[in-house]
Formats: C-alpha cells, sequence, structure tokens
C-alpha cells in the first residue's frame, strides 16, 4: 500500500500546488489588472494635458479672425460702453463671428478697450458700465501685446478662457477675450478621445461635470469620484500641481486628480479621470473571464494524455496494491474451501492480508477446538509416519493421524531443526520434538507435529542428509529396492489420495530418503536381516506404512 | 509757498531748521504734498498659479506694452498726527482686482469693499477675525470691522490673481493714495506733529516726522520705492 500513499500524498501535493496556483494567479492577475489601469491613467493624464493645451491653443488661434475684424477693432477703439449703441453693435458683431465658431464657440465673448473696460460681451447681459477685466493678468498681458489661455472662476462657473491683444493701426487699442465653460461637453470629447475613461471637472469638494462613457460597462460614476475629493484635495501632490497617485474607487476603477493650468488651479479646479478594472472574485471566476481562443488555445491533446497518465497510473497502483493482492487471497481461501489446502499461505500475503490470515487461522483453530478437532490433516511428515526407526524390530507399522501406531522399537536421535525464516510461518513453528529414549515397543503414536509445509520440507531435507546408512548397505539401494521403493511410493501416494490426504507435497526422493534412513536403522538393529520391506495400509483413514526386515 | 522736507537721518537736522522758519504766527491747516517714485522698471509678470497656463507668448506683430509700477494700487501714503481717522476707509474691487492693493486701517475703524467689477468676489483674511470667505456681489460693499492691529494678506477665493496687503495700525490721521504718477497730497492738515509713511505691500518704505507749524503747504521729498524700507526720524 506505499504506493497508494506515495500516490494519494503526490495528488494531495497537486491538489494543494494547482490551489496555491489559482489562488496566486488570482492575487497576481487582479495586481495586473491594477497596474494595468494604473498604467493606463498615467497615459490618460497625460493625454489630458495635451488636449487641454491643444484646446487652449485652437481657442486662442480662434480669436484671430475676431481681433482682427475691422468693426471690432473700431468699436474697441471708439471706447463705446456696452450699453451703449455702439457697443451694441458692437456685440452684435461678436455675436455674428462667435457663430462662426462652431465647436469652439465661446459661451462668454468680450471685447475691452485698452484701458481693459469692456466695451462689449456676448454670452451674459451687458455689462455695467465701467467694468473692467484690465487688472486681471490674462487681460493685462494681453492688452501688453501677448496671447494667452487661462482658468477663470466667473460668475460662479469655471470657465477656459483665452485671449488676444487687437492691434488697430500700429497700437494695442483693446483685447479679446473668449470664455468656454469646463462643462460635461468637453469631458465627452475628452473621454472619448482618450478611449473611455470617466472624465470629470471639480472645483473644490463639487463636482462641476462629468461624462461617464455609456458603451463601457461599470465605468465609474461621477458620484463614486466624488467620494474621493476630499481625500485627493489632501494629497501633497495635488497641492503641489502634479497629479495624485491613483485613488481605489470601491475595489472596482481607479482615478487620479490633478489640477487645471491656470488661475483657477490656486482655487482647487481640477480635473479627474478614472477607469474601472475587473478583479477575480475567487480562483474559479477565471473561467468565466476565459475568451474562446483563451480555451482554444489550452493543449488539450497534452493535457488529456497527461490525465489518461495518471489514471493508469492509480490503476496501475491499484492493481499492484489492491486488486493482485486480494486475488492472491481469494484464491488462498478458495483452496481452503475446495480443501486443497488447509491454511493460508501467509508468506505470499500482503500484510494487511496476512494479519487477516492469522486471524483466520486462530478463528478456525478456535472453532475447531471448540468442537474437540483439530484443524490441521497429519502432514507428509515422513518421520511422523513411519516414526522412530526400532532399533531392535522384525517389523514396524507406521500411519498416519493423531497417535503414531507403529511398533518402532528404536526412535532416531532427536534432530535440531533451524528456526523457521518464513515471516509467516514464525508463530506456527512447532518446538523440536524431544529426545526419544528407546521406548517399550510398540510406541504409542504421537501427536503430529504442527508443522508448516515449508518445516515440514526442511525436515525431510534434514532427516534425508543425516540418514546415512552406518554399514555398508547405507545409502543405496538395489535395483530391486528401488523398484520396491518405487513401488510402495506409488501406493502410498494413491492411499493417500484415497484417503483425501494431500500429496502435493510428497516427492519421491524425499520418501526414498526416510524410506533408506529406516531400512539402515532396522539393519543396524537387525544385521542378520537382508532387507527390509515395507507395506503400504490404512489406519483410521489416513495412510500408513510397516517396515519389515527380511530375513536372510 | 511750498517747502520740501527731506526725509532720512541725514537730513533730519536742516529739516527742523526749515520748519522753525515756517512757523507763522496763525496757525491754519495746510495740505502736505509728496511724491514715490521708482526708478526700477517692473518685470512683466505672467499669470501667478500653483499651474502656470499653457500659452503666455507675444503676439509677433508690435512689441509688447513696457509695465510700469502702478502707484494708486501699490502704494499708500499715511498721515499720522494727533487727530485720529473716525471715517471708514473705503477701497473697490475694480477691473478685476483690489484697488490699492496696500491698504492701511486704522484699528476700530470700518474698512469698506464696494466690489465694482462685473462679476463677484470671496475676499477673506487668513488669521484676521470677522474676515471670512463671503461673496461680495457685482455692485455691493463689504463692511468689515478692524479689531486686530497687524499685517494681514487679504485675498480672494475666485479669483487668486485678487490679493491685498492689510495694515491695521493703532492711529491714522489720513491715508491716501498716489496718482499714476506717483503724487499725493494730505490736504487740511492742522499744525502739529506728524509722521509720514508710504507703505508699499507688506513693507513700510519710510517714515519721516513732519511738523506742520503755518498755513503753508508743505511739500515732501520724493520718497524713492527702491530704498527699501529705511525708517527716518528728522528734525522739525
Amino acid at each position: 500500500m506505499l504506493l497508494s500513499r506515495v500516490w494519494f500524498l503526490v495528488l494531495a501535493a497537486a491538489a494543494i500546488v494547482g490551489l496555491s496556483t489559482a489562488l496566486l494567479a488570482r492575487g497576481v492577475i487582479n495586481r495586473e489588472q491594477v497596474g494595468f489601469v494604473d498604467e493606463q491613467l498615467r497615459r490618460d493624464r497625460f493625454g489630458s494635458e495635451m488636449l487641454l493645451k491643444l484646446d487652449a491653443r485652437a481657442r486662442i488661434d480662434a480669436l484671430s479672425p475676431i481681433a482682427a475684424d475691422s468693426a471690432i477693432r473700431e468699436g474697441v477703439r471708439g471706447k463705446h460702453g456696452d450699453g451703449q449703441e455702439g457697443g451694441k453693435a458692437l456685440r452684435e458683431r461678436l455675436r455674428s463671428m462667435n457663430q462662426q465658431l462652431e465647436e469652439l464657440r465661446a459661451d462668454i465673448l468680450i471685447a475691452v478697450d485698452a484701458d481693459g473696460v469692456i466695451v462689449a460681451q456676448e454670452g451674459r447681459r451687458a455689462a455695467r458700465a465701467g467694468a473692467g477685466l484690465g487688472k486681471v493678468p490674462l487681460v493685462a498681458r494681453a492688452l501688453s501685446g501677448f496671447l494667452g489661455d487661462d482658468v477663470w472662476i466667473y460668475d460662479g462657473q469655471v470657465y477656459r478662457m483665452a485671449a488676444r491683444p487687437i492691434i488697430d493701426r500700429g497700437a494695442y487699442v483693446g483685447a479679446i477675450v473668449h470664455a468656454q465653460k469646463l462643462d460635461a461637453v468637453l469631458a465627452q470629447r475628452m473621454s472619448e478621445r482618450l478611449g473611455g475613461p470617466t472624465v470629470g471637472f471639480f472645483f473644490r469638494d463639487k463636482v462641476l461635470a462629468s461624462y461617464a462613457p455609456t458603451d463601457k460597462p461599470g465605468a465609474p460614476t461621477p458620484p463614486e469620484l466624488a467620494a474621493q475629493l476630499t481625500a485627493a484635495r489632501a494629497d501633497e501632490r495635488l497641492k503641489r500641481g502634479e497629479r495624485t497617485d491613483p485613488l481605489e474607487l470601491a475595489g472596482r476603477g481607479r482615478v487620479v486628480f490633478s489640477l487645471v493650468a491656470g488661475s483657477a488651479s490656486t482655487a482647487e479646479v481640477g480635473y479627474m479621470v478614472a477607469r474601472s478594472y475587473t478583479t477575480l472574485p475567487t480562483p474559479f471566476a477565471i473561467f468565466d473571464q476565459a475568451k474562446k481562443e483563451d480555451v482554444d488555445a489550452l493543449p488539450k491533446l497534452t493535457l488529456g494524455l497527461a490525465l489518461l497518465g495518471l489514471f493508469l497510473v492509480a490503476m496501475g497502483i491499484m492493481y499492484l496494491e489492491r486488486d493482485r493482492p486480494l486475488a492472491i487471497f481469494r484464491a488462498q481461501v478458495d483452496k481452503i474451501a475446495e480443501g486443497k489446502a488447509e491454511e493460508l499461505e501467509l508468506a505470499h500475503l500482503i500484510r494487511q492480508h496476512r494479519k487477516i490470515g492469522e486471524s483466520i487461522h486462530k478463528a478456525i483453530d478456535t472453532m475447531v477446538a471448540q468442537g474437540g478437532g483439530s484443524r490441521h490433516k497429519p502432514k507428509a511428515n515422513l518421520d511422523e509416519i513411519l516414526g522412530p526407526a526400532p532399533d531392535n524390530l522384525t517389523s514396524s507399522a507406521f500411519s498416519f493421524g493423531g497417535e503414531q501406531s507403529s511398533a518402532v522399537a528404536t526412535a532416531p536421535q532427536p534432530v535440531a531443526l533451524p528456526p523457521p525464516t518464513s515471516p509467516g510461518g514464525a508463530a506456527r513453528m512447532p518446538p523440536p520434538p524431544a529426545p526419544a529414549k528407546p521406548p517399550p515397543a510398540p510406541l504409542k503414536a504421537q501427536p503430529a507435529p504442527n508443522l508448516d509445509e515449508k518445516s515440514v520440507a526442511l525436515r525431510l531435507d534434514t532427516l534425508g542428509s543425516l540418514a546415512k546408512p552406518s554399514n555398508g548397505n547405507a545409502g543405496y539401494a538395489t535395483p530391486d529396492e528401488e523398484a520396491h521403493f518405487r513401488e510402495v511410493f506409488s501406493k502410498f501416494v494413491k492411499l493417500r489420495e484415497q484417503c483425501g490426504e494431500a500429496t502435493s507435497d510428497l516427492t519421491y526422493e524425499r520418501f526414498l530418503g526416510t524410506l533408506q534412513k529406516h531400512r539402515d536403522q532396522i539393519l543396524q538393529s537387525r544385521p542378520e536381516a537382508r532387507g527390509v520391506r515395507f507395506t503400504v495400509y490404512e489406519k483410521e483413514g489416513r495412510a500408513a506404512l510397516k517396515a519389515a526386515p527380511r530375513k536372510a | 509757498m511750498n517747502r520740501s522736507v527731506q526725509s532720512g537721518r541725514s537730513a533730519a537736522p536742516a529739516v527742523g531748521m526749515l520748519l522753525a522758519m515756517l512757523v507763522t504766527s496763525a496757525a491754519t491747516a495746510v495740505d502736505v504734498r509728496g511724491s514715490v517714485r521708482s526708478s526700477e522698471e517692473p518685470k512683466s509678470k505672467g499669470i501667478e498659479a500653483i499651474r502656470a497656463p499653457y500659452w503666455q507668448e507675444w503676439n509677433g506683430f508690435i512689441e509688447p506694452k513696457k509695465s510700469s509700477v502702478d502707484y494708486p494700487r501699490e502704494v499708500s501714503a499715511v498721515l499720522i498726527g494727533a487727530a485720529e481717522m473716525r471715517d471708514a476707509t473705503s477701497i473697490a474691487l475694480r477691473d478685476g482686482t483690489l484697488l490699492p492693493s496696500t491698504i492701511v486701517v486704522q484699528h476700530g475703524t470700518t474698512l469698506r469693499i464696494r466690489n465694482e467689477d462685473d462679476f463677484g468676489h470671496e475676499l477673506y483674511v487668513p488669521g484676521l477675525k470677522g474676515f471670512d470667505a463671503v461673496e461680495t456681489s457685482p455692485g455691493s460693499t463689504r463692511t468689515i470691522q478692524m479689531e486686530q492691529t497687524g499685517v494681514f494678506e487679504l485675498r480672494d477665493r475666485l479669483s487668486p490673481h485678487v490679493h491685498a496687503t492689510l495694515h491695521v495700525v493703532a492711529k491714522v490721521t489720513q491715508v491716501v493714495s498716489p496718482n499714476a504718477d506717483g503724487g499725493f497730497v494730505f490736504k487740511d492738515v492742522a499744525p502739529g506733529s506728524y509722521v509720514v509713511k508710504v507703505f508699499r505691500g507688506r513693507s513700510e518704505i519710510t517714515a519721516t516726522e513732519l511738523e506742520v507749524a503755518n498755513s503753508k503747504d508743505i511739500v515732501l521729498t520724493a520718497i524713492a520705492l527702491d530704498s527699501g524700507a529705511v525708517r527716518s526720524k528728522p528734525g522739525k
């Protein structure tokens, strides 16, 4: 079962590695997603700056035809008040020219004279008499000959501003000031050109305008952006005019904040760009994220082969460690059931089955003992069969069974058996037979020692090797004897079979050795005998042998 | 007859002798005239902001106008004598900024700020109690009682370029702003001892002691703004 355990360990390790990989992959993927969005936002901020700068330039340039318009130059030079007749004409001219700007059309278009006083303005009510903008840096610079842009908070609104000087007859006679609201239209234009982020403008803690793309499911919403305004305004980088680090939007998006370029930056006017990202809530969510091409790219054949290989390894291990040992165990049990074996061959069983076998043996022993019998049939132990060779014997009888009824006069010297080497047979090793003193003939049958097959074979070998003839006839057989021994063996085997006794462990060589040993012992005790004859007979349902010396 | 008064520590004895000669038996109110001048051409400033605008460039056709010191806006001349100024000090939000940007007010008096612009402002003074950011709509006037002496920065929450320096002093007789040429006049100055101070932003440019003793108008020597904040103690 070692392989099975190792296999289960391998499978558990593989499962843990797989789960860990999935969890790590989830974290890595989520972090990569966040990093990717942060990088996108960094580019968005750069792109926003470029767009706003180009937008400012476009508005400045759009003022060129207005600043060069003769009617406007005349009107500014004439210093007509905004509410006066000349101012009204100038206002109409401004309106007309403003309409031509189309996308760059100003929400407020103002003409100021050389002192910065408002001469006419389009897009809001007529200015109060004498009201001016001459000290506002953008206008002051325009009146000095500079064109430029800025962002103002004007009338409670935030405007992108642009201004150009009006030059007439070689002198600066005034300036044109262009104002466009920082509104959702600009936010939408920026979002579309940046590729779909949510864009908004803020003034302190208030969102002025915003645009969330409708074709981007899950795009951050303006309220989500507004929720981060407090944190953004506390950011030292924002206060220095830099962009903030990306801020988290409820775990599903990131947003960066930046102040606008211009005066209003000091008043905390800025813009914000946000993008959403998708994270994996669980490792298994990766299956929902996978696309068809991802599935197509899987090495299906390799995975299939790996699956098959793992299955085969598991099946092989199951066969080696479960099915085959079980089959062996079952076969042995079947043998017992069929009477072909008396007990399990524990040496051939795996450890678990061996323990079960030992338990079975104990159970059988207990049951048989309770029934007054013995589980063991006599073994093919020829020593027991033949008994000790009598020293002074005219004939001896041998039989199988619990008692040995042979009339052996002399018993062989006890033989010290080596300890059993089979692990399964250790428990069943009988004690060596006690030294047999020359008993009064006839000897009583002794209980068959409880030897397993290996021990029996070993003992037979030992006995065979020790059975050296002490006289000249020892250790050989004449052709006549040979034929006799074979006949006896044949009859003995046949009778055992008839008695239902096992014969598989009975070999002629061992049988012969034992017969010779007994023959030799008899001949030693009866030197006048010419030989020994063995007779097979049945005694108490078991095969037995008799040995009788032949007279000279 | 106009007499000039030297300012500065070295001119004090001469001023004292001159003033003594001008004393007449009948003491009546006179005008005290003075002037400030700056020999340095102010540098053309761009838009001051945390983030500068994207574009600020010359138009390419005509040379830019040279800028000059805006005396009326930047400078305030103060006469300090026995009499106290009880009237409110009035300033204006005009042309998109505060006029003047150097404001001198006597402690305990009222500062009135009238918005003559076409758009609203939210003026405030950090650290000055009662001067929080409150909108002053076009055409309206905001009034603040000066209960704390010191030098403060007055700012606008909506228009960052709008800022001024507010000097709240213990005693003031008259406060005047120079004209575009730098000249200023303290009118109807009663005989007595005075100190003339000139402020520009946070700086007190000069402090000149003045003795008004007869009915003749007095002309002070021109005060150079570039000399820095020098306090003088002239004689009578």
